[in-house]
């Protein structure tokens, strides 16, 4: 699945984020230490991070967390 | 040439694909042996039927080692400084033990309808069940991912 769950109003910039800093989703996940798979479902909005995760990666990709986080519209 | 921390990243992710290709087969092998073992326990006879007793003992030659390599590689994963379990991983952890709950309820449902069978075949069953059921939530909530 490449696409974040339509279901969920939760969306994220982190694919755009990582391109622009260079990132494969393991460096990523090792910077902010958790396994890749977690970051891919996180990405594609599968799973829903917690706010100590969320944080730690808008910290990794310099950017506020609700730059990096956001709601669709209408929610 | 390739860098350090590129092929440190190559052998954790071979390591890794290793480690789940181990137990997939430790579990599908353990779950075999289960079964074989309670259907042989059920059947409340002598001696073994041949193709139950072949399937038993090379669920059981392959079980060992797939456990034993599987060890071997999360250690080698450790060792090289691989995440095993975050948040995601606890998550799917959870999800699974609900599953493998359902699936070990299901296997008490022959009762319900006095279907019988020795409590030490039923244990099996029960376990295989839970085995299978946890392995199949874990693979299903990874999938894609």
């Amino acid at each position: 699945m490449g696409d974040a769950d339509p279901a969920h109003p939760l969306r994220n910039r982190i694919k755009v984020e990582r391109a622009r800093h260079d990132l494969t989703q393991e460096q990523l996940a090792d910077l902010v230490g958790v396994t890749r798979k977690t970051i891919n479902t996180v990405e594609t909005g599968r799973f829903i991070p917690s706010t100590v995760l969320a944080l730690k990666l808008a910290r990794a990709l310099h950017i506020r967390v609700d730059e990096l986080f956001y709601l669709a519209d209408g929610e | 040439m390739m860098s350090a921390p590129a092929s440190a990243a190559g052998a954790r992710r071979r390591t890794h694909r290793l480690f789940d290709v181990a137990l997939f087969v430790w579990g599908t092998a353990a779950a075999t042996t289960l079964v074989t073992n309670g259907i042989n326990d059920a059947r409340r006879a002598g001696g073994w039927p041949r193709a139950l007793e072949l399937t038993y003992l090379a669920a059981v030659i392959v079980a060992v080692p797939a456990l034993l390599l599987a060890g071997w590689a999360k250690a080698r994963l450790t060792r090289l400084g691989a995440v095993l379990a975050d948040e995601r991983t606890a998550a799917s952890h959870t999800r699974s033990m609900a599953v493998a709950l359902v699936g070990v309820t299901c296997v008490q449902l022959p009762f319900l309808f006095r279907v019988e069978t020795p409590s030490v075949a039923q244990a099996k069953f029960t376990l295989a069940a839970a085995l299978l059921s946890y392995g199949v939530a874990r693979l299903w909530f990874n999938r894609d991912a």
